[in-house]
């Protein structure tokens, strides 16, 4: 078998400058795959993220009186998709309602975000056209638009098919979604406990409290989990899928909290469907039990109850109002 | 024969190249989408202010220009005490005086809120080849959130909470008709703790 030579025709230099180009970009072949394949960390190839030290600096100082009384861990995903559908497209409903019955729809000014709802929504007429050139050629004419819209637009609700192509028109432009994990604590205030928010009922040795459950907080912070002594580290945000984000664009900041919101909103509603609010005001109950079993108190039972059965218990308990400790 | 061979090979080496890297999960097991019950005595919410500053290094053979990110944020950090740790042996009664050992100040609950994190996009800039996306944005927030974490010895939060614990105690049980209130602390942990487990 006779080797294969490759035949440079060319004067010495330029034959330098090209067999030099082949064997970098031979070299560069190698090395992205190398990276490629075995994920090697290539110094030429390094990407780092440096955070420059500053410093925290206090900004308030707030006295609380709150019992936490018990906490929700979830994972929740938060997707463009869903955004849209729920935020969007009711708006893109409303502003085309109003457009639809000024008398001057020229004239009516529209915000950054209605002015990009309305974009998607000439999109999707000229998808939903066909690509109709009629359609296309007065797309710009606001008048026009607005009587294209207007047989997929009955009981101020967009039709489904139209919504479903305003949806892919918003998507194409951006798309995000987010795996959160965080928590949801549910508790007391013990501020607004006045005086006449309890009461004690000696025969049946209960202390009664007219208390409302309060969700405190609800957060997703970058890390979840963050303890380096035991080495376990977990992410709050990770993205899962994203596509056009780029970080220049106008608005990108809102939208991406306005996801992350949402990924919020979904883990206090998780946390009350798994009945945090229930667990809190046994969990207070216990709670207080046992801290005045401690103190020696005569109360051997705590009930946390809303205002119209609080007043009930109040008017079945003969004795109600005396001291809590009576026997010291 | 070697030609099928060859293309099979081929494929598999093309198809290592071009996959994407799955990130491994973590190797923690994390109990998620769950109640628990908690007895936490909340006294005292700190706001810090923090500037996230960082920069991207890239290297395509040669340095390229550092992309940079800039951010304005708030940190929330709620303390106070396990309610759940006081034992009885902790507690000392006489008739008209009390003296109580309280748990240690732990943090109750720490938030990095997006919602107060501002990125300012004047000093937040791309390069040639060098571009801040998405996923360098939430690697310098999560940077910056350890970042906080590690000075959460340092920053005052163990004292104030003391104090404030002490006073709301001493309102309390002075409703139970005691005279003589004496608390104390059990020192804290170092760190100071975020119990999620």
């Amino acid at each position: 078998m006779k080797p294969t030579y490759i035949k440079i025709k060319r004067s010495g230099f330029k034959s330098l400058i090209l067999a030099l180009g082949l064997v970098i970009g031979g070299l560069v072949v190698v090395l992205a795959v190398l990276k490629g394949i075995f994920n090697i960390d290539l110094a030429f190839f390094r990407t780092t993220l440096n955070l420059k030290p500053t410093t925290l600096r206090l900004e308030d100082i707030q006295d609380l009186e709150f019992l936490v009384t018990a906490e929700y861990f979830g994972e929740v995903i938060g997707t463009a998709r869903d955004y849209f559908s729920r935020r969007t497209i009711p708006q893109a409903e409303s502003l085309l309602l109003r457009l639809m019955n000024s008398a001057d729809p020229e004239a009516e000014k529209l915000s950054a975000e209605e002015t990009e709802i309305m974009n998607a929504l000439r999109g999707a007429l000229i998808k939903r056209s066909n690509m109709s050139s009629r359609v296309i050629n007065n797309i710009y004419d606001l008048k026009s638009v607005l009587n294209f819209a207007r047989p997929e637009f009955q009981n101020d609700r967009l039709s489904p098919a139209l919504k479903d192509l305003v949806l892919e028109m918003l998507l194409a432009k951006r798309d995000i979604a987010y795996l959160a994990r965080g928590s949801v604590q549910a508790g007391y205030s013990l501020k607004g406990l006045a005086a006449d928010k309890y009461f004690y009922c000696p025969s049946t040795k209960t202390l009664f409290l007219n208390m409302e459950v309060q969700i405190f907080s609800r957060q997703i912070n970058p890390w979840f989990i963050y303890d380096a002594a035991a080495n376990n580290y977990v992410k709050g945000f990770e993205i899962i899928s994203q596509t056009n984000i780029d970080l220049e664009d106008e608005g990108i900041y809102d939208f991406i909290k306005n996801i992350k919101e949402q990924c919020q909103q979904r883990l206090a509603d998780d946390a009350v469907r798994e009945g945090i609010k229930a667990q809190a005001r046994e969990s207070a109950e216990r709670t207080l039990e046992n801290t005045l079993k401690m103190l020696k108190s005569d109360v051997r039972t705590v009930r946390i109850l809303a205002a119209a059965e609080f007043e009930n218990q109040k008017n079945v308990c003969p004795e109600s109002g005396k001291p809590v400790i009576s026997s010291r | 024969m070697k030609k099928v061979i060859l293309a099979a090979i081929w494929t598999a080496l093309g198809l290592s190249f071009f996959q994407t890297s799955c990130a491994r999960s973590g190797d923690k097991v994390v109990i998620l989408n769950r109640l628990k019950q908690a007895a936490k005595l909340a006294t005292v919410k700190f706001t810090f202010n923090k500037i996230v500053w960082g920069e991207k290094e890239k290297r395509l053979f040669i340095k390229l220009r550092n992309a940079s990110f800039l951010a304005y944020s708030k940190v929330e950090i709620t303390a106070g005490i396990d309610l759940a740790k006081i034992k009885q042996s902790d507690i000392d009664l006489a008739p008209k005086s009390i003296h109580v050992k309280l748990p240690p100040v732990e943090v109750v609950t720490y938030s990095y809120p997006f919602q107060k994190i501002e990125v300012d996009p004047t000093y937040t800039a791309n390069r040639f080849l060098n571009v801040i996306r998405v996923e360098d944005m939430e690697e310098f927030l999560r940077l910056a959130d350890a970042d906080i974490r590690k000075s959460l010895n340092h920053l005052g939060i163990e004292q104030r909470t003391r104090e404030n614990t002490k006073a709301l105690l001493t309102k309390i049980l002075k409703k139970f008709n005691f005279e003589i209130i004496d608390i104390d602390f059990y020192a804290s942990p170092r760190p100071l703790t975020m119990s999620v487990d």
